[in-house]
């Protein structure tokens, strides 16, 4: 289970929440959704949020983040 | 040698060089015979020409070869860049409409220099994805690049002009970027050598960022000596790209010691082997044939490693962009667009949980490499899609084309490792490309696979059918 809370939050989305998710959180960004976009937003916000789920769920939130060196 | 003109050229970067030094022909014939193939280029590679600046650096060189004054080893060799590479006073689009007003870069990128510093002429920027976001090459604002061995095909991306340029004979070499496979899924869908080198080799400086923590720069040839030759001449620490500290470790000397000696070759089962067209695993089974390699190494994590990248690409790139994205958004190529916005809505705890998990996967990645000096997997899911097609079956499923090029390229960079993307010598079929991939800071290896493979025939960069007359660009 995720411990971030924000990263908890996402992944329990389910396909049916995630556009009242993405209206929440471009109203507190300030960025507006054109109606050409929102279709297309919404798809690719939920593809992340499952693709998310694949890595996210059993990390240690509260484990430092490494300078990454290959 | 061909002759110059607008003929289509295969000859090697080093046999043009080679040309030119021993009088046969001179640096502004080449450079003027590049350009003239540049402007009646029929793959639409080519977005911009700097045919002004490529005719007096050739002059320049052909004056010192007339003087006998010492000139670098790739003096007089045509190249040209993706057009996210800063070309002093020319506008650095990186594949957007947003910044077609930006102004003229500066200086060339720091690629760009080292290359020009040994001789090489550049010629102009090439076409690419929309900020290097995609497989495709189908720019919304500079059309389709066209794949040479079949105009009605992608080339693949994101540095589609980049392969396209090199595998249609307009310049023997290029230079990309790789943040996801945009080096090496081209390559392979072009029939071309690519090199994406391990994460902090080369500079990305003067390189219009994606995603920082996984850009790379690399270059395109048709043949491992150009490879191995354009990698080591841009090696050396750069202070002005803070991940390049490396000093140069050059690959060429020791190629050929290394490509004689044993190599222990293992082919990537588990993730890389599922969905594969049958022609892909086909040509990666001659690869792994030659190289006597053991099959079905397991590579734990890699599926999460994908969706970690796939995750961190959108979130980390839309910070750069958020500005843009508030203030116009439709000014952006659609697929890029809402990938982009997605990203900016997802919660910033997504990406720091991909960067957690990185270090995760290189640790299992160096664990399997304890047993093997170069591991093998297929660079694409398939030969190059159709131009405009949207979807493709992988294992009995329609996918997104755009979504799954990369399928098994995205896992790699991820982690940083060097893999030489090599075309598969298959004649009379679409071209195929394998990964060859080494262990982080050791790209000789990865070259030296590819150049055994060469020499042996397994490995080649075809030349393409003849374009029927009257076939225009775009």
């Amino acid at each position: 289970m995720a411990t971030d809370p924000a990263l908890a939050a996402f992944l329990a989305l389910d396909d049916d929440t995630v556009a009242a998710y993405a209206d929440d959180r471009a109203a507190a960004l300030g960025l507006a959704l054109p109606p050409e976009t929102r279709a297309g937003t919404l798809e690719n916000l939920a593809l992340l949020r499952r693709q998310a789920a694949t890595f996210a769920m059993d990390l240690d939130a509260a484990a430092p983040i490494e300078a990454f060196e290959p | 040698m061909s002759p110059p003109g607008s003929a289509l050229d295969f000859r090697s970067a080093q046999a043009v060089a080679a040309d030119i030094r021993e009088g046969r022909t001179t640096a502004r014939e080449e450079t003027e015979a590049a350009v003239a193939r540049a402007r009646t280029d029929p793959f639409n590679a080519y977005t911009a020409l700097v045919a002004q600046r490529a005719l007096a650096q050739a002059e320049a060189i052909d004056a010192d070869l007339a003087a006998e004054r010492p000139v670098g080893p790739l003096a007089g060799v045509p190249f040209a860049v993706k057009n996210l590479f800063d070309i002093e006073g020319v506008t650095t689009i990186a594949g957007s409409k947003i910044r077609r007003d930006a102004a003229p870069a500066a200086h060339d990128a720091t690629a760009v220099q080292r290359l020009t510093a040994a001789g090489a002429v550049l010629v102009g920027a090439l076409n690419m994805d929309e900020f290097a976001y995609g497989f495709v090459t189908e720019n919304a604002h500079d059309g389709p690049t066209r794949n040479p061995h079949d105009l009605t095909r992608i080339a693949g991306g994101s540095s589609g002009g980049s392969a396209a340029a090199v595998a249609g004979g307009l310049v023997p070499l290029t230079l990309g970027s790789d943040t996801n496979g945009s080096i090496r899924v081209p390559a392979s869908l072009c029939g071309v050598f690519g090199l994406k080198p391990t994460l902090g080799r080369l500079s990305r400086q003067g390189a219009f960022p994606f995603v920082e923590s996984l850009d790379h720069v690399g270059p395109f040839a048709r043949s491992v000596a150009d490879l191995a030759l354009a990698y080591d001449l841009m090696q050396g620490p750069d202070p002005l790209d803070p991940l390049c500290r490396r000093p140069a470790e050059p690959a060429a000397p020791r190629l050929q010691a290394i490509a004689d000696g044993p190599l222990r070759v293992g082919v990537l089962g588990g993730w890389f082997a599922q969905g594969a067209f049958p022609e892909v695993l086909e040509a990666l089974e001659i690869v792994a044939d030659a190289l006597q390699a053991r099959r079905g190494v397991e590579l734990p994590g890699a599926e999460q490693a994908r969706a970690a990248a796939f995750c961190l690409t959108p979130v980390e790139a839309a910070h750069l962009h958020l500005p843009d994205l508030k203030a116009r958004p439709l000014d952006y190529d659609p697929a890029v667009r809402d990938r982009l916005l997605a990203g900016a809505l997802a919660p910033e705890a997504v990406a720091e949980a991909a960067r957690r998990y990185r270090p995760v996967f290189r640790d299992a990645a160096c664990r399997v490499f304890e047993d093997f000096d170069v591991l093998l997997a297929p660079a694409s899911v398939c030969p190059a899609p159709g131009i405009g097609q949207a979807t493709m079956e992988m294992d009995g499923q329609p996918v997104s084309v755009r979504r799954n090029l990369g399928a098994y390229t995205q896992p790699i960079s991820y982690i940083g490792l060097p893999v030489v993307a090599a075309p598969v010598n298959r004649p009379g079929k679409p071209p195929i490309g394998v990964q060859i991939i080494a262990p982080a800071w050791r790209e000789e290896v990865a070259l030296a696979a590819a150049l055994r493979l060469e020499r042996a025939g397994v490995v080649v960069a075809h030349r393409p059918p003849p374009v029927p007359p009257g076939e225009v660009r775009a």
